[in-house]
This record gives structure tokens, C-alpha cells and sequence, in this order.
């Protein structure tokens, strides 16, 4: 088979990858000029269902990529609980326990509605960076019948605790058109927190902040965010057998050949774990990478195959197709340079479109903040040489 | 002893798959279709619910305060 360009696919073979690197000069490098990686750059939306979105991003460079991943993951603010005031907690998990698994309940709340907390101690808690949630439940048994049911306190059991003193409350229960939001709350209202027994109670006040995901994981707002490259799969002309074969016309050694062939699909297709082999219920129609054919054709009793490419992104480059030596001359597993497959799974505090968002503009801010201290250092270098540079964290 | 809130790998909300897995498993459906239903795919979240063992129950039993209100 013919050798894929190494600059623009890695060759998956029998041990290891190869043409790994990326080199400049390449449609995706960073060294293409300005106007034609707008050009070239394109982003495309797969699918989505509630809070998974899957969009391919092309002709990008692994490192934006990467940071796009890095960010969503980390760097995109949310509000979570921070602080528990424990007034009272007579169940059987301790305060700090307790304090960190309320911590890890994921809240509905706009972080653009929030400012940050200083963590300095310079601040203290005003309306703008902090809600208060409370949580105060108590185990009784009533007539025989335990309250609440079972002993469980589930984060719903959490209650914004509204200040009608504040004068901002309106922010987090009208959206900017006026029209009416639901109260502050938990995503998931049916989160088990912790089963009391009768005579057990519960008493807190939660103070939730904004933060991101570097500081602590309840702060991330993606469950996962990953990307991996698209796949492209070639097979040779004699594998995909699309060419008209006249049977009667065939010579012996020919016959041969087109027996060994069709031997080699044959075979391909059940060596790969997703492929919708012809007679078991193995595999779904569209996840199968490969889909084995029938021809009208007959050789000696036998029918002739044909393989179809039916869905090579489902491929999870598990290489048992090139495992054969034989087989290996057939197929060719090519990972696409620049051509990246996101998953961004959202915790549910925000539409999963919106966290990429977010994440590009960190990812603009950052960009400005690197040319701006190079800028401002470029000036000043003609004075005072050896000057410090703006040490703030990027 | 409780199920944990969240995924330790990738963070996603478990927590809150506990009690319909529980039932899915008393309807003698199998763990495997039992998570797939729930939408429970990595294996990192999956075996957080396979592999857990709740034993609030019987830490409950151990209950100082039961006498205080009978």
C-alpha cells in the first residue's frame, strides 16, 4: 500500500506509533501565517445530548488543543461550597468528613453573577462573592413513620438562605430579560449526603465562593474533558474488492488469488472487536468500522465479499487487524495530525457549549497577558536592562 | 461506608445513581446492563458503584442518641 504523508498522519502499526511529530510548515503548525489559520480552522459539532457535547476541532495545533482541554478542565470558574459553619452535626461522620462531601455537590448558579473571593484574608463575605445555603434536618420518628424518609438527606435538604437585606438578590432569581429562574440550588436534588437515625440532627450554613478547577476538583465544571485524533483507515484496492471480477474468465493462479482474498475479509472482519460480523448479533450497525458485503458473485460454491469503510472514528486502534503480517499489507491505521475529537461532559451548573466558550476566551486572556508583559518588557529594556518580569501566574 | 458524591477519576456525580442502580439490581437486572442504563460508561465511574460497599447501615446501629427522644 502506498505510504501515508508522514507530515500530516501518524502510522499506527503492530508496535507503536510512528511520524508522531509535528513539524512546522504543516497546515496546523503555528508558523502558518495569521489569516490562513482562520481559514483553515474550522470546528465542527458532532453531536450532543443534555450534557455531553462531542465537536471536532481541525487544523489546529496540539498545543492549543491541549490548552483548550486544560482550561475547560481547570481553569473555567464555577461556584461551589466552601465553607461550612457546623452548628450542629450529631451523625455518625465527622465534621470534616461531612463538610467535604457537601463540598463535592455541584450548585446551579451563574459564576458571571460573582465576583471572587479574595483569598488573601483582606475580604470578608459580601452578597456579590458569596450565597449562603443552609442545611438543617432532623431525624424524629413520628407515629412509627421516620422522617425524613429513611433518614436520608439528600442535597436537595439544601435551602438558599435569601437576605432580603441584599440588595442584589434579584440577580440570581430573574435573568436579564426579567423572566423568573429557578431558586439558587443543587444540580441534582437526589444526591444522597448522609442517612441519619432517630435522634440524629443535622445543622449548617454553607458559604459557596467562585474558584476554578486548579484550586480544588468540586471547582471544575467539566466531569471529563478529552480529545483524542480522528482516525483514518485505509485498505488496500484488493481488500475493499470493489473491482468486477468476471468468474468464468479467471485463470487458476487468479482463482487462487481471489480465493485468498476473500479469505483475508473474511478475516478482517472478525479479528475487529467492533465490527458487525455477518450472522451474530455482535456489534452495532453504526459503531462497526468494518461491514463485510455480499457480492453476487460465486466461486466454486463459495459467495465473494466485499469490506465497506462503514465507520472508522468508532476505531479504537486496538491493532488486532494488523496483528497478521498478511493482513498489515492491506490495512493502514493513520492517526490525522490536527484533526482533534472532543468530548467535553458538563457537571450540569452549565451548558457544555458554554464551558468551551469560557475556555477560549481564558485562553485569549492569557494570550494578551503573555504579548503584554513581552510589549511592556521590550520598552523598558532600552533603560533598565535585566528588569523583572511580571511574575504572575499564567 | 456512604457512596461518594463523586467519581474519584473524572469527577462526575455518582452519588446520585446509587438507589436506581440498587433498584435496577433487586429487579435482577445485571450490573453491567444496570450501569448502562444509568449512563454510567468509563470504567472509572463504574466502578465506583460496582465496588462499593455500604456500610452506613451498620454504623447506624451504633446510635448514642436513640434513647434521647423515646
Amino acid at each position: 500500500m502506498e505510504r501515508a504523508d508522514p507530515d500530516q498522519f501518524a502510522q499506527v502499526s503492530k508496535y507503536g506509533i510512528s511520524n508522531t511529530a509535528t513539524t512546522s510548515g504543516t497546515a496546523f503548525s503555528l508558523s502558518t501565517p495569521e489569516n490562513q489559520v482562520s481559514e483553515q480552522l474550522s470546528v465542527k459539532i458532532l453531536s450532543k445530548h443534555e450534557n455531553e457535547l462531542e465537536f471536532e476541532l481541525i487544523n489546529a495545533d496540539p498545543s492549543i488543543a491541549n490548552a483548550l482541554r486544560r482550561i475547560m478542565i481547570s481553569e473555567v470558574p464555577t461556584v461551589a461550597i466552601e465553607k461550612a459553619v457546623i452548628k450542629n452535626n450529631t451523625s455518625i461522620m465527622q465534621d470534616e468528613v461531612l463538610a467535604h462531601r457537601i463540598g463535592l455537590v455541584p450548585l446551579r448558579l451563574d459564576p458571571s453573577q460573582f465576583e471572587y473571593f479574595a483569598t488573601d484574608g483582606s475580604e470578608s463575605g459580601t452578597e456579590l462573592n458569596t450565597i449562603v445555603f443552609t442545611l438543617k434536618v432532623d431525624c424524629k420518628m413520628e407515629n412509627g413513620v421516620l422522617t425524613p424518609d429513611n433518614g436520608i438527606v439528600y442535597s436537595r435538604d439544601l435551602v438558599w438562605h435569601r437576605d432580603e437585606s441584599h440588595q442584589y438578590n434579584d440577580r440570581l432569581t430573574h435573568d436579564e430579560a426579567g423572566n423568573e429562574l429557578p431558586l439558587p440550588g443543587p444540580v441534582h436534588g437526589d444526591i444522597p449526603i448522609m442517612k441519619l437515625c432517630q435522634g440524629q440532627s443535622l445543622d449548617l450554613e454553607l458559604h459557596c465562593v467562585k474558584g476554578v478547577g486548579r484550586d480544588h476538583a468540586k471547582f471544575s465544571p467539566v466531569g471529563t474533558a478529552v480529545y483524542r485524533l480522528q482516525n483514518d483507515i485505509r485498505l488496500s484496492k484488493e481488500m475493499l474488492g470493489e473491482e468486477k471480477i468476471n468468474v468464468k474468465k479467471l485463470s487458476g493462479a487468479e482463482k487462487v488469488q481471489v480465493k485468498t482474498m476473500n479469505k483475508l475479509r473474511h478475516d478482517l472482519v472478525t479479528r475487529c472487536p467492533l465490527s458487525l460480523n455477518p450472522g451474530t448479533s455482535t456489534g452495532s450497525d453504526t459503531s462497526s468500522v468494518f461491514k463485510l458485503i455480499e457480492t453476487k458473485s460465486m466461486l466454486d460454491g463459495d459467495k465473494l465479499y466485499k469490506v465497506k469503510l462503514n465507520n472508522p472514528s468508532s476505531c479504537t486502534m486496538c491493532r488486532e487487524c494488523i496483528q497478521d503480517d498478511e493482513l498489515a499489507t492491506h490495512v493502514q491505521l493513520l492517526k490525522v495530525k490536527g484533526d482533534y475529537l472532543f468530548k467535553v461532559e458538563s457537571i450540569g451548573s452549565m451548558e457544555p457549549e458554554d464551558i468551551v466558550r469560557k475556555a477560549l476566551a481564558v485562553l485569549k486572556d492569557k494570550c494578551a497577558k503573555v504579548r503584554q508583559t513581552i510589549e511592556d518588557n521590550t520598552e523598558k529594556k532600552g533603560g533598565a536592562a535585566g528588569e523583572e518580569v511580571d511574575d504572575e501566574e499564567m | 461506608m456512604i457512596i461518594p458524591v463523586r467519581c474519584f477519576t473524572c469527577g462526575k456525580v455518582i452519588a446520585n445513581l446509587w438507589e436506581p442502580y440498587q433498584r435496577l439490581l433487586a429487579e435482577n437486572v445485571s450490573a453491567a446492563e444496570a450501569l448502562d442504563q444509568l449512563g454510567c460508561n468509563r470504567y472509572c465511574c463504574r466502578r465506583m458503584l460496582l465496588t462499593h460497599v455500604d456500610l452506613i447501615d451498620n454504623l447506624l446501629a451504633y446510635n448514642i442518641h436513640a434513647h434521647v427522644e423515646q
